[in-house]
C-alpha cells in the first residue's frame, strides 16, 4: 500500500531548503507515496518552489498576532484543533516526519496520533523525546558541534534512511519575466554580484563596510554590478552598505522590493552570491547559483553550509568559532578574519578560471576556506582550499 | 473596696490588658447611670436607654426566650449584662461579648459584680472589628444583636456583618496579591513569612524579590566614602527597584501591594503603584524611634500598618495617614514548632540559656552579668573580643532559619531581650512585642522576655510567657526556671497555645485583609467577580459540547483563573496527557513564542 507521509517543518526558509533532498529521496524509496509538508505561513509563497510536494498544508498561527481586540486563547485553540482534524482526517498519514525541534511541533505529532515518527515527537507526559537514532544524534549535535561532520541536510536524509549519495538541495526555478517594477536593464553579459548582507542575527553579520570594500573592488577590477538582498528591515543596511561605496551608481538596492518568485528570478541571473549564513543563500544554492558563504557567531558550515558542490565557504580560524550555544558573544572578532580583498581575490579567480583557486596561501592563518564538492563517497562535503598540516585540534577536536 | 476596684482585681488575672485601658480612663464618658424602677441599674448613653427602666432583668429574660436563646454563643453589645446573664445560664461553654465603648465597660464594671460573668464572658472591649474577624472563630457564632447597642452603634456592627461576608467571600476566591520584600534585613524573613501566610489563605502571590540584589546595594554603598554620593546612588537604586515592582505589579495585576518595611519604594514608585488603582499597603514592622523614614512614605500609602500605637499613632495622623492600625507581629507555625533534635544537634545548641539575635549595644552589656550561666549566643554583629563575644557559637555568621528553630527548640530557658542602642539593659519604655516572642512560643520554647507595653494583651503574663523587669530580676529568675523544669514546660505549652490561637501571619495577614478591603468589599467582589466572569465567558466560548467546554468545567466559578493556570495544573497533574491539554500546552507555547 503507498505510504502517506506528513513532513513537518516550521523553523527557518534555511531548513526548508535543507529538506528538499530528504522529499526528493522519499520520492524516489516510495514511488507512490503521498508527500505533504506542513510548513508556516510565513513560507507559503517560497514553500511552493520545493519540488516533490504532493500537497502543502499551511499553519497559519500568525493570522493570531497583532489582532486588536487580541485573540483570546480558545480562539487559539479552537483553530488549533480544527486545523489537525483536519490533517489527520483527511491526510490519514502514516508516517510523520518532524524536522522541527520545537515543544510545539513534539506536541503537535502526539494530537495527531501517527504511529510511525521521525524526529522530536512527545511522550505521555508531554515532554520532548525521539526514538530515531539520526534524530538522536539531532538532538545532541549542538552540544558536540566541533566533533559533528554531517550538514543538516544529511541528517535529514539519514533520519529518512536514506543514504545522501548525490543529493544535492534543489528548488524549482521561477518560469517567466519578473514582473515589471523589478525588470532592470542589464545587458547579457554584465557581471552580476548578489549581496545578501542581512542575517536575522546581528552577530552573525559580516559588517556593512567590508561588503562595500567588496562591492567596490568588484566593480573596479571586473566592472561588476552588484545587487543587494534583503527583507524590507534590511534596507537601512543596504542604504549603509551604498553610502560607504565609492561606485554606489554600480550598485541596485533590491532590499524589500522582491517578491520570492522575483528573489529566485535574481538569485538565478547572478553569477555568484556573497551572503552570510542565510535563508537566501540555501535558495541560491539550490538554483545551482554558486556561493560565497560568511560564517560567523554560531553559524557553522558543517551544519548549515551550502548543500551544492561548487560554492565557497568562509570561516574565522580561532579557538572559539564556532560559537557554542549556550555562548552569546559580545565580541564578535570573528568577522574581521575575513577580508574583502582576499574574498574579492578568490572571485576574481573564478570567474577567469571557473575553479577556486587562492593566489597564495600566506597571512591565512586565522582563516578557513572551504570549497563544497562531491567527496570520495559521493557526498556533498566541505574541502578545504588551504592546505596545512592538521593540529592536534584537527585530529581531536575536542575542547574544555 | 469598691465594686470597681473589686471586678479589676478579679478580671486582671486574665485579661491584664483590659484591666490596664480601663484603668488609663478616669470617668465612664458620657455614660450615665440611672435606677430601674425595681432599683436595678441601667446605663444610657445618647439619650438610648440600654435596658428596660421598669424591669430590666425580667424584659431581658423575655426578650432571650423570644429570640431562642439555645446555642447563643456570642453576643452584640454589653449593656450592664442582664441579657448576658439569661444566655449563660442557658448554656455552658464560652461567650463572647463584642462591646464597642470602653466607657459602658467601665460604668459596667462600677456597677455590676463581675463574677457571675467570669470565666465564661470573653470579652471583647472597643476593639477593631477586623481584629475579632482575624482571631476569633466567628463561623461558629451564634449572635445575639442587643438592640440598643446595635442603634448606638450601628456603623460598628454593619462592618462586623461586612467583615462576616468578606471572610465568606475570600475564602472562596483567591486574591491577587504582589508582596514587596525589602532588600534586607530584619523585616526580609517577615516578608517571606507573609507571602507564604496568604499562600496558606489560598490566596494568589507574587514576589518582588528585591533581596536577590542585597549584595549589590551593600557594594553599591561602599563605593564612596562621601556621604552625600552614597546617598544619591541609593537613591538611583531605589528608583531602579521601584521601576522593578511597577513592572511586576504591572503584569500580575494585584488585587492589593503590600510592601514590608524596608521595602525600596520610595513616594514616586508608591504613586506608580497607586496607579493601578489597586490599594497599596505597607506593614512597618520596625520601631519608628529607630527608623525615621516612615515620616517620607506614611502619607503615600493607602494603609499604613504598624507594630506601636500611641504616640507614633499621633505623629502619623499628623503626618496625614487617615486610619494607621496597628498590627502587632506573629509566628508562622509551618516554620516555628516544637521538633524533636538529633544527638548532634542537642550536643551543638542545647544550652541552660541560649540567645538568638543581633549584638545590639544593651545585649551586649546585659549578657555580661549572665556569665557565670551555661550561655550560648547566636547571630550577628557580634563583639567577639568581649568576654560575651566568647560565647558566640558562629562567629557571627547568618543563622538560617531552620536553625533558629532548633536553638528556640533547644534552649532549657530562652532569653528574649527586646534591641536597643542605647540602654544598659532592659529599655523601660519598650512598647512593641519582637517575632522572636512569638516564634520561640511556637516552638514550644520557654522564654524570658523583658516587660514590653503591648505584651499582656497578646500573653498573660506568668501564665503564658515569664517575664523580667530587669537586670537583677532575669537572673533571679533564670535560676528559679532552671530549678524548676515543670513550671517552664506548663508555661511554654500554654504560650504556644496561645500563638497558635491568636498570633500566626495567617491571622495577622487576614486582619490586614480585612482593614483594607472592608470599606471596599464592594470594589473587591466585583473586581474578582469580573475576572470569574472572564473565566466563564472562557468556558461559554469553547462551547458546551465540546470537548475542550467539558475539560474547562472544572474552572467554572473559581476566581482569576488564566490559561497559566490550567497550564499548571496539567504540569502538575499524573498519568497521561489527554488530547485537549496537549492543544493546550501547544496554545500556551504559541503565547509564549508570541512574547
Amino acid at each position: 500500500m503507498a505510504r502517506k507521509i506528513l513532513a513537518l517543518s516550521l523553523t527557518r526558509m534555511g531548513d526548508l531548503v535543507q529538506s528538499t533532498p530528504l522529499f526528493a529521496g522519499l520520492r524516489e524509496k516510495y514511488p507512490g507515496a503521498k508527500i505533504a509538508v506542513m510548513v508556516s505561513s510565513d513560507f507559503q509563497e517560497f514553500a511552493r518552489r520545493v519540488p516533490g510536494i504532493d500537497e502543502l498544508i499551511v499553519l497559519d498561527i500568525r493570522q493570531f498576532m497583532g489582532r486588536q481586540p487580541p485573540a483570546s486563547w480558545i480562539d487559539v485553540y479552537q483553530y488549533l484543533e480544527a486545523f489537525l482534524e483536519r490533517v489527520k482526517t483527511e491526510g490519514n498519514y502514516d508516517l510523520l516526519i518532524n524536522l522541527s525541534h520545537s515543544r510545539l511541533s513534539a506536541l503537535m505529532t502526539r494530537v495527531l496520533g501517527i504511529a510511525d515518527v521521525r524526529g522530536f515527537a512527545c511522550n505521555d507526559v508531554g515532554e520532548r523525546v525521539t526514538h530515531h537514532p539520526w534524530m538522536q544524534y539531532f538532538g545532541i549535535e549542538p552540544f558536540n558541534r566541533r566533533l559533528n561532520p554531517f550538514n543538516l541536510v544529511e541528517i535529514y536524509l539519514r533520519s529518512g534512511a536514506l543514504d545522501p549519495q548525490n543529493r544535492v538541495i534543489v528548488l524549482e526555478p521561477a518560469h517567466g519575466e519578473p514582473p515589471a517594477d523589478t525588470q532592470l536593464d542589464f545587458g547579457d553579459d554584465e557581471i552580476l554580484i548578489g549581496l545578501q548582507a542581512g542575517s536575522s542575527l546581528k552577530g552573525r553579520r559580516w559588517p556593512a563596510e567590508r561588503f562595500a570594500e567588496l562591492a567596490d573592488q568588484l566593480i573596479e577590477r571586473l566592472g561588476a554590478r552588484v545587487l543587494l538582498f534583503g527583507v524590507s528591515s534590511e534596507t537601512k543596511l543596504a542604504e549603509t552598505i551604498q553610502n560607504a561605496m565609492r561606485h554606489r551608481e554600480r550598485a541596485v538596492d533590491l532590499t524589500g522590493k522582491t517578491s520570492i518568485d522575483q528573489l529566485m528570478h535574481w538569485l538565478g541571473r547572478v553569477r555568484l552570491l556573497v551572503s552570510n549564513d542565510t535563508g537566501t543563500l540555501h535558495i541560491a544554492a539550490a538554483l545551482g547559483t554558486p556561493v560565497v558563504g560568511l560564517y560567523f557567531a554560531h553559524a557553522h558550515p558543517y551544519e548549515t553550509g551550502p548543500f551544492h558542490p561548487g560554492s565557497l565557504v568562509f570561516q574565522a580560524r580561532i579557538p572559539c568559532a564556532p560559537c557554542s550555544y549556550a555562548v552569546e558573544c559580545e565580541n564578535v572578532v570573528c568577522v574581521d578574519k575575513v577580508r574583502p580583498r582576499l574574498v574579492g581575490e578568490l572571485i576574481e579567480t573564478w570567474l577567469r578560471e571557473k575553479r577556486w583557486r587562492l593566489e597564495r596561501e600566506d597571512g591565512l592563518e586565522e582563516v578557513d576556506i572551504y570549497e563544497t564538492r562531491w567527496g570520495g563517497d559521493g557526498r556533498c562535503v566541505l574541502a578545504p582550499l588551504i592546505r596545512r598540516p592538521p593540529t592536534i585540534e584537527d585530529v581531536l577536536p575536542l575542547r574544555g | 473596696m469598691d465594686l470597681l476596684t473589686q471586678n479589676l482585681s478579679l478580671l486582671v488575672a486574665t485579661r491584664p490588658d483590659l484591666v490596664r485601658r480601663v484603668k488609663r480612663r478616669s470617668d465612664e464618658g458620657r455614660v450615665t447611670v440611672e435606677k430601674a424602677r425595681n432599683g436595678q441599674p441601667v446605663p444610657r448613653l445618647d439619650e438610648i436607654n440600654l435596658h428596660s427602666t421598669y424591669q430590666p432583668e425580667a424584659e431581658a429574660a423575655r426578650a432571650i426566650q423570644e429570640f431562642s436563646r439555645k446555642g447563643i454563643n456570642a453576643v452584640y453589645g454589653l449593656g450592664f449584662g442582664y441579657h448576658v446573664r439569661e444566655i449563660l445560664k442557658a448554656g455552658d461553654g464560652p461567650v463572647h461579648i463584642i462591646e464597642p465603648s470602653l466607657d459602658l465597660f467601665r460604668a459596667f464594671l462600677s456597677h455590676i459584680d463581675i463574677r457571675e460573668f467570669l470565666p465564661r464572658c470573653v470579652f471583647h472591649v472597643a476593639e477593631p472589628v477586623e481584629q475579632i474577624l482575624a482571631r476569633q472563630k466567628h463561623r461558629l457564632w451564634k449572635v445575639y444583636p442587643h438592640r440598643p447597642t446595635l442603634r448606638l452603634h450601628p456603623v460598628y456592627f454593619e462592618r462586623m456583618e461586612r467583615g462576616k461576608n468578606l471572610a465568606d467571600f475570600m475564602l472562596a476566591r483567591p486574591l491577587r496579591i504582589l508582596v514587596v520584600h525589602p532588600v534586607a534585613g530584619g523585616s526580609l524573613p517577615t516578608s517571606r513569612y507573609c507571602s507564604q501566610a496568604f499562600r496558606n489563605l489560598g490566596h494568589v502571590v507574587r514576589e518582588v524579590e528585591s533581596d536577590a540584589f542585597s549584595s549589590g546595594h551593600d557594594h553599591l554603598r561602599s563605593t564612596s566614602k562621601d556621604p552625600v554620593r552614597t546617598a544619591a546612588l541609593s537613591r538611583r537604586f531605589m528608583d531602579l527597584l521601584g521601576e522593578m515592582a511597577a513592572v511586576a505589579a504591572d503584569e500580575f495585576r494585584p488585587d492589593l501591594i503590600l510592601a514590608l518595611a524596608q521595602a525600596p519604594l520610595n513616594p514616586d514608585s508608591i504613586r506608580r503603584l497607586q496607579t493601578l488603582g489597586v490599594p497599596v499597603a505597607f506593614w512597618f514592622v520596625e520601631d519608628f524611634h529607630v527608623f525615621p523614614y516612615w515620616e517620607e512614605v506614611a502619607g503615600v500609602y493607602d494603609h499604613f500598618f504598624t507594630l506601636q500605637q500611641g504616640e507614633f499613632h499621633d505623629r502619623l495622623a499628623a503626618a496625614g495617614v487617615k486610619r494607621p492600625y496597628y498590627l502587632p507581629q506573629a509566628c508562622s507555625p509551618d516554620v516555628h514548632k516544637p521538633m524533636g533534635l538529633s544527638a548532634g544537634d542537642r550536643a551543638r545548641y542545647e544550652a541552660d540559656l541560649s540567645f538568638m539575635g543581633a549584638g545590639y549595644y544593651n545585649r551586649q552589656q546585659a549578657f555580661l552579668k549572665l556569665l557565670d550561666f551555661d550561655l550560648k549566643i547566636w547571630g550577628t554583629e557580634w563583639n567577639l573580643n568581649s568576654p560575651v563575644g566568647q560565647r558566640v557559637q558562629n562567629d557571627n555568621r547568618r543563622v538560617s532559619g531552620e536553625e533558629i528553630v532548633k536553638i528556640y527548640n533547644a534552649g532549657r530557658v530562652n532569653l528574649n531581650l527586646h534591641s536597643s542602642r542605647y540602654h544598659e539593659g532592659v529599655n523601660p519604655e519598650g512598647d512593641f512585642v519582637n517575632p522572636r516572642t512569638f516564634e520561640i512560643a511556637a516552638c514550644g520554647g520557654f522564654q524570658l522576655v523583658d516587660r514590653r507595653e503591648e505584651l499582656d494583651a497578646l500573653f498573660i503574663p506568668d501564665k503564658e510567657i515569664a517575664l523580667f523587669e530587669d537586670l537583677a530580676g532575669l537572673k533571679e529568675k533564670i535560676a528559679y526556671y532552671l530549678a524548676h523544669p515543670g513550671e517552664r514546660e506548663r508555661i511554654a505549652l500554654a504560650g504556644r497555645h496561645r500563638v497558635l490561637q491568636e498570633h500566626t501571619l495567617e491571622q495577622r495577614m487576614l486582619e490586614l485583609l480585612f482593614v483594607v478591603f472592608i470599606d471596599r468589599s464592594e470594589w473587591l467582589e466585583s473586581r474578582v467577580l469580573g475576572r470569574e466572569n472572564m473565566g466563564n465567558r472562557w468556558i461559554e466560548q469553547a462551547g458546551e459540547g465540546t470537548a475542550l467546554g467539558r475539560y474547562l468545567e472544572r474552572y467554572r466559578g473559581q476566581a482569576g483563573w488564566t490559561l497559566d493556570t490550567v497550564v499548571e495544573d496539567i504540569q502538575q497533574g499524573e498519568g497521561s496527557l489527554e488530547p485537549e491539554e496537549c492543544l493546550i500546552l501547544m496554545v500556551d507555547q504559541f503565547f509564549k513564542r508570541k512574547e
